[in-house]
């Protein structure tokens, strides 16, 4: 999963200085659910402040200012550790290139797609996602003794700059691939705001690339197809 | 013994059965005089809590069947047994906070409820600071650390010496808090030196409650963390914390990945905890659970006995029970 935030858009105030003047940026490893719980605590609060310091070992500090009865706020500061990741790791974390993919199609209402992919968990462990160029994708799950098969029409299929591979596909013809309905519906069900755009890319049997884009975010999800 | 309890108050009796289960398996019923009591403890004998009953309380409250002279003692299970009385005075304890429930609550709702202990002090600076509380066997560098300060403004009493700290089992404290924010009453924390027992304490006119909990034998909050150079007690929490902070504290962070990956120097152990070895081990038959002393408990058959001296000794009951 690939995710960007523009810092203009959150901080007031940001400040930076990466290892070197060419190389300015940092890499951290932390638990998500660490972050995520420090976050919690500030859905009301006045100010958030996040800081890389030094503790018994590097940390992220996120002081949240609390509103409180008294003439003075309440803080909680949390202290996450990190992992300075070091830069001859960093082209292990390089953004993923979009793939080379057979078919681009926007994603129906997430919100639909969710519940149906909720009750197909039910049935069965995997789901085949496959689109066409002609705006349609269908999620079909088969097992023993059922086949069951949600056809979605009209989604369009966006444009991208060098189309020239896709223009030679029949735009009937789906691209398909299978995957673990899980992972599936762990991406569809963090997702608590609806997207200015989502789309899916897909690489014929071999990948699913999910873009969300909100005003602010960008965030990818990739998915690989099992045989 | 026969009491009757209706309307309302059926929650709130059960809430406090709920709030004593968090502590121990048992409940202790004894009716008294001045009203019924439920108390329970815990397997370690390291928390006892309490609550008083009065006889206003109920509908109808009997504590004895004449002629029968003296009342029933029973735990849940309806058998005879010894009375459970642990021996503490708040009136001891140089340290008291009270709060509304409700701010004690959303005091410590940063905290993982996963958390076992935390440590509450008065920093310099007259803020009442929570913060998490790390077990020896904790890797630092993997543990979050959390803290919750507040202005002493919050709080309608506080009488303690700037410093002053204890730390304790917070999911036994949380037991309590629970009961005292359905009731709506504020909460008495009388504290005295880390190793003595807090006092929690709740009341109104028709009941009152106690929770007794051993705390942490160890120092203040400033030695949690000595391995942080040159800084005062971590709690000088201003709104401008960040400017107090060591200006090239992220810098030091950033210096790991220009020395090639070169690992972070590892924390260097606490003089403290090795105080905490040598200091002797609680009293055999009392699980070897950290380093809390086991309140002493006196087996109350005889109410004329004097107060053990409460310090760190663990008085059997007489009968022997377990």
């Amino acid at each position: 999963m690939w995710c960007e935030l523009g810092q203009g858009n959150f901080f007031d105030e940001f400040q930076m200085e990466g290892v070197a003047a060419d190389h300015n940026e940092i890499y951290l490893e932390l638990t998500p659910e660490n972050l995520s719980r420090a976050l919690k605590t500030a859905q009301n609060a006045k100010t958030v402040k996040i800081k890389l310091t030094n503790k018994h070992c590097p940390c992220l500090t996120v002081a949240v200012e609390l509103p409180s009865l008294s003439s003075s706020s309440r803080i909680v500061t949390h202290d996450i550790p990190v992992g300075v990741i070091p830069r001859k790791l960093w082209t292990d974390f390089r953004e993923p290139t979009v793939p080379d993919f057979d078919v681009s199609i926007y994603l129906p209402v997430l919100k639909t797609m969710k519940s149906v992919v909720e009750r197909m968990k039910n049935i069965s462990n995997h789901v085949v996602i496959e689109a066409n160029l002609k705006g349609e994708m269908n999620l079909k799950i088969e097992t023993d003794l059922v086949c069951i098969t949600t056809h979605f029409k009209d989604l369009g299929n966006p444009l991208w700059a060098s189309e020239d591979a896709s223009q030679d596909r029949d735009s009937e013809n789906m691209a398909e691939a299978r995957i673990d309905i899980k992972k599936l519906l762990q991406f569809l069900a963090g997702q608590q705001v609806n997207p200015t755009k989502a789309l899916c890319n897909i690489v014929h049997n071999r990948i699913v690339h999910f873009i969300l884009l909100h005003e602010d975010v960008s965030l990818q999800y990739f998915i690989p197809a099992l045989s | 013994m026969k009491c009757l309890v209706t309307g309302g108050n059926v929650r709130v009796l059960g809430k406090a059965a709920h709030s004593l289960s968090r502590i121990g398996d048992e409940l202790y019923l004894e009716p008294l005089e001045n009203g019924l009591s439920l108390r329970t403890v815990n397997a370690s004998r390291s928390a006892f809590a309490c609550f008083l009953f009065a006889p206003l309380f109920f509908q109808h409250y009997q504590a004895a069947r004449p002629p029968q002279a003296q009342p029933p003692r029973c735990k849940v299970l309806m058998k005879e047994c010894e009375s459970l009385q642990a021996i503490f005075d708040p009136a001891q304890c140089p340290n008291l906070l009270r709060a509304p429930a409700r701010v004690l609550v959303e005091a410590v709702a940063p905290f993982s409820p996963a958390l076992s202990e935390v440590t509450l002090g008065v920093s310099p600076g007259r803020r009442v600071v929570f913060r998490s509380y790390l077990e020896e066997d904790t890797d630092a560098t993997k543990a979050m650390m959390t803290e919750m300060s507040l202005n002493e403004e919050e709080f309608q009493q506080l009488e303690a010496q700037e410093g002053a700290s204890i730390t304790f089992c917070l999911k036994e404290f949380r037991g309590l808090l629970s009961f005292a924010e359905s009731a709506n009453l504020p909460l008495n924390i009388h504290f005295d030196v880390p190793g003595r027992p807090a006092i929690f304490t709740i009341e109104d006119s028709l009941l009152d409650g106690h929770f007794v909990l051993a705390t942490l034998s160890e120092p203040d909050l400033c030695s949690q963390e000595p391995s942080r150079p040159g800084q005062g007690a971590h709690s000088t929490m201003h709104l401008d914390d960040f400017a107090n902070d060591d200006i090239d504290s992220y810098m030091i962070a950033m210096e790991t990945t220009v020395c090639e990956g070169a690992a972070v120097a590892p924390c260097t152990p606490s003089p403290l905890s090795e105080e905490e070895e040598a200091e002797p081990s609680v009293v055999p038959g009392t699980p070897p659970l950290k380093k809390f002393r086991s309140l002493f408990f006196g087996s109350v058959l005889a109410p004329t006995e004097p107060p053990c001296e409460p310090n760190p000794v663990l008085a059997e009951d007489s009968d022997g029970e377990g």
